[in-house]
């Protein structure tokens, strides 16, 4: 079963590249197809990324914790690519996305003080820093609401 | 069946051969047909099957008569062989020189001769008509007894008891009261001579008179079958009434031919007689048969109007009458040329038709009209080839969206039509003929003005029996007849087809007979995907606000509410037939050629965009699974444009001028927006390297990635949702 899993989450980490392509699924060629490729990419862009944020907090939990960290990965290539970060801000649901990242950090967090922090701690980097200022899960969703 | 190519010029005499060849390989289809099925199959359908490969033969008769060569043939007739005549010409030659010189009396007789050889070999046999009339006249079987024997016995009792050596006289005295007949009492004749009856006025014993009627109705039905002389007179010699035979055909000599028109030429030369048959043909007092056989001699349709039982009869009696009538006028001119040397042209009479007009009309609303190919007969006889295809071509569309089969190929016709177009319209066996017939026609050129007014009524013969052929699923003969539509009405005929055509193996055969018969398969695709997809194109080009389609997660049901799951079951399920459809619609993309790859990519995003707009999470996952860009591609243009080696310089492409041909892509397209005058829409741009092929098809990669990303996490899914049941 593991195994099974296991290669699912591989086809979706490979089929979801083009997600964060520079300008994927947005060259249209006229006006009408710009409209409407506008239109999808709203619709569906903050669920595959939503979606594709779960697989990986499942597979976290599931397989390993590195892909909890790929969590976290994925949070920043939304925040640094502005087409994504449009997608979510237009059609409303940023808030649903700062939440699920809330959730994958804290788990994160259970999952180092559950153990084998040490061996990754080196590659972790940053992830202290979560350590330390998201422990009040309830507190952060406060400043996270104020933010949209 | 049908290997006639129409490149050649109309008047080239080769062509005609061809077709004359080709009509004659109908009817021997037609016949080898009725050879097949003469064992199990209904009385009424081999008929119907004979009378087709009768009609195809009369067809190729009557056209060969109207070639450009034949009427070359004419043409020189009619300065010459009137001229050549002399006194001492024998009637043969003249009625030779006659037909030489006029085509119309050509078809005439062409048909007289196909009614006679119709009736000879359908009609009721001649031995079983006078096996029942011989019934009649109580004669017994295997006796060929001459003349009215009963009436003999009669007078050989008088002359007995009078005891007379002499024959018996008229005017003896108490003859004529004793001397009767005994049912009623009528005088019966004293002489046995033809005349007898007319001159005495008397009667014949009740079995003679019936055995005189029998004589003249087997008469009339010999002429009726064309018997040559020589078969009429050993006929009536061997029943030892050889008067019989001269007093109407005249004498057959060796100079005559042996034909059927040997009374016709006969009478023509004797003028007198031909007058007096002719009032004979009018005498009520007389048999109806044997003013029928009088009329028949002297031309007059009307004496055998009581006695014609088919429509056949009737066409007979009247085409004999206009072929005796122009014999009639050839020989006046004959005369005129004997007694006034110097004139040798002979200009025939234009037709006749009012005698036949009248007649069709007639016959058209009779029943016998109704029966199969009758309504084709009757246009070929009167060679309105051009009425008829037009007629039917109006019925077949009423049928069509009466009935349901082929309204997809044909626009609805709302213009009156016969009650027998219809009839026939519903006749596969008649719309093959009709559609051959005007194949064969068109390629002769007979048909341009009709073609020019009424193309789409004309060409929805060809989409019928296209229908046909694609509701018995022979959809390997399709293309051939596709090819002779007009190239636009082709292309919309056979991609309404295509797009139900599924299987592999059928679909590699259509596409290799498109191209073999020079269709524009890339067109034809195209064609498939508009009609398969009009209406979702007009929902998206309407479709105001954002996509309609639901979200693709749902909440987990148990957990954090920031962690969505993606909806159980959401590519899986079944598609609805227009989703098939257009998915199938596209499916034919991989046979486009590369200059029309824009139109492909433009397709096939388009429904990628329908499906996701709308929410059609099941047909994507079709539409993934079986159109893969990498996979058309590769089938298509021959490279995977899954890959492109680099972006595409924007600026000097632009430059180049489009393909004319690709001009409706445009004109499909959703509006265009030009980022410079100088460059061209990017799928319309002109290339068919890698780089271009792929920029044209990148919206269809993108939507195709979109569907991937789907598709891959639903399949995440469901082994979460494995695990955690």
């Amino acid at each position: 079963m593991k195994r099974e899993l296991k290669l699912a989450l591989e086809m979706v980490a490979e089929k979801s590249l083009p997600l964060f392509e520079h300008n994927w699924l947005c060259q249209p060629q006229d006006e009408m197809e710009g409209v409407l490729l506008h239109d999808l990419r709203n619709h569906y862009i903050p669920d595959c990324i939503l979606a594709y944020n779960s697989t990986l907090f499942f597979a976290g939990h599931a397989l390993s914790r590195t892909h909890l960290v790929e969590c976290m990965d994925l949070a920043q290539q939304v925040a640094t690519n502005p087409m994504l970060t449009a997608a979510f801000m237009e059609s409303g649901r940023m808030k649903e996305l700062v939440q699920a990242f809330a959730l994958d950090s804290q788990a994160l967090l259970r999952a180092n003080e559950q153990g084998g922090m040490k061996q990754k701690r080196a590659e972790q980097g940053n992830s202290d820093i979560w350590n330390v200022t998201w422990k009040d899960q309830l507190n952060a969703n406060m400043d996270l609401e104020a933010l949209d | 069946m049908d290997k006639f190519v129409t490149t050649r010029e109309h008047d080239d005499d080769t062509l005609w051969e061809d077709a004359l060849s080709l009509l004659e390989a109908y009817s021997n289809i037609g016949a080898s047909r009725r050879d097949r099925t003469s064992k199990s199959d209904p009385d009424a359908q081999i008929q119907k099957i004979q009378l087709e490969a009768d009609l195809w033969l009369l067809v190729r008769n009557i056209l060969s008569i109207n070639s450009p060569e034949a009427r070359n043939r004419e043409k020189i007739a009619q300065q010459s062989r009137l001229g050549e005549l002399n006194r001492y010409s024998p009637g043969a030659l003249v009625w030779e020189a006659f037909l030489d010189s006029d085509a119309i009396a050509q078809d005439y007789e062409c048909i007289l001769d196909w009614l006679q050889e119709r009736e000879l070999t359908t009609g009721t046999p001649m031995d079983d008509i006078v096996h029942i009339l011989n019934s009649k006249t109580n004669r017994g079987e295997g006796i060929w007894s001459a003349g009215p024997i009963y009436t003999q016995s009669e007078v050989k009792k008088q002359k007995r008891a009078r005891v007379l050596s002499s024959p018996l006289d008229s005017s003896i005295p108490g003859l004529r009261n004793s001397h009767t007949r005994s049912s009623d009492g009528k005088p019966l004749v004293s002489q046995l001579d033809p005349d007898a009856q007319t001159r005495e006025n008397a009667f014949l014993q009740e079995e003679d008179e019936f055995h005189e009627q029998a004589a003249w109705r087997t008469y009339w039905e010999m002429l009726r079958r064309g018997q040559s002389p020589g078969q009429i007179q050993a006929w009536w010699a061997e029943r030892k009434e050889n008067w019989r035979y001269a007093e109407l055909c005249g004498s057959a000599s060796s100079q005559m031919p042996n034909s059927p028109w040997l009374r016709i030429i006969n009478t023509a030369s004797n003028p007198d007689w031909a007058e007096r048959c002719e009032i004979l043909s009018r005498d009520l007092s007389l048999d109806e048969y044997q003013r029928a056989v009088y009329g028949m001699i002297a031309g007059n349709v009307s004496s055998s109007e009581p006695i014609n039982q088919t429509i056949d009869d009737h066409l007979f009696a009247i085409f004999n009458a206009h072929l005796i009538e122009r014999y009639r006028t050839y020989t006046q001119a004959y005369q005129v040329k004997l007694t006034q040397s110097g004139t040798t042209t002979y200009q025939p009479q234009p037709a006749s038709k009012t005698e036949l007009q009248r007649f069709f009309t007639e016959a058209l609303s009779s029943d016998e009209s109704r029966q199969p190919h009758k309504f084709l007969q009757l246009a070929i006889v009167s060679k309105n080839f051009s009425g008829f295809l037009l007629e039917m071509g109006r019925a077949v569309a009423q049928v069509a969206h009466q009935n349901g089969l082929g309204s997809h190929l044909m626009e609805n016709d709302h213009t009156p039509v016969n009650e027998l177009a219809l009839i026939n319209a519903r006749d596969p066996d008649a719309i093959r003929c009709v559609v051959h017939l005007q194949l064969v026609l068109q390629s002769l050129g007979m048909l341009r003005t009709n073609f020019v007014e009424n193309e789409y009524a004309m060409e929805n013969n060809i989409a019928s029996y296209i229908a046909w052929l694609e509701a018995e699923g022979k959809f390997d003969l399709i293309p051939i007849y596709a090819a002779k539509l007009s190239r636009s009405r082709g292309e919309h005929v056979l991609a309404s087809v295509l797009v139900n055509i599924i299987n592999q193996g059928e679909r590699d055969l259509q596409v290799k007979l498109i191209r073999q018969y020079n269709l524009d398969m890339s067109a034809i695709a195209y064609g498939v995907f508009t009609l398969a997809n009009y209406d979702a194109i007009q929902r998206l080009r309407a479709a105001d606000g954002p996509p309609t389609a639901s979200r693709i997660t749902e909440p987990r049901p148990t957990g954090n509410p920031g962690q969505l799951r993606i909806k159980r079951n959401l590519m899986g399920g079944d598609i609805s037939q227009d989703e098939e459809k257009a998915i199938r619609s596209v499916e034919w993309y991989r046979y486009v050629d590369a200059k029309r790859w824009g139109s492909a990519a433009w397709s096939v995003s388009l429904l990628y965009k329908v499906f996701l707009y709308e929410g059609k999470f099941a047909a994507l996952r079709q539409l993934y699974s079986r159109v893969r860009l990498s996979d058309v591609s590769l089938n298509a243009v021959g490279m995977n444009l899954l890959f492109s080696d680099k972006e595409p310089p924007t600026e000097d492409v632009g430059s180049e001028n489009g393909d004319d041909d690709e001009e409706r892509v445009i004109s499909a397209s959703p509006i265009r927006k030009r980022k410079s005058s100088s460059q061209d829409h990017i799928l319309t741009r002109a290339g068919s390297d890698r780089t271009i092929l792929a920029l044209k098809s990148r919206i269809w990669k993108e939507l195709e990635e979109l569907v991937a990303i789907i598709d891959a996490l639903e399949g995440f899914q469901e082994i979460v949702d494995d695990i955690e049941e």
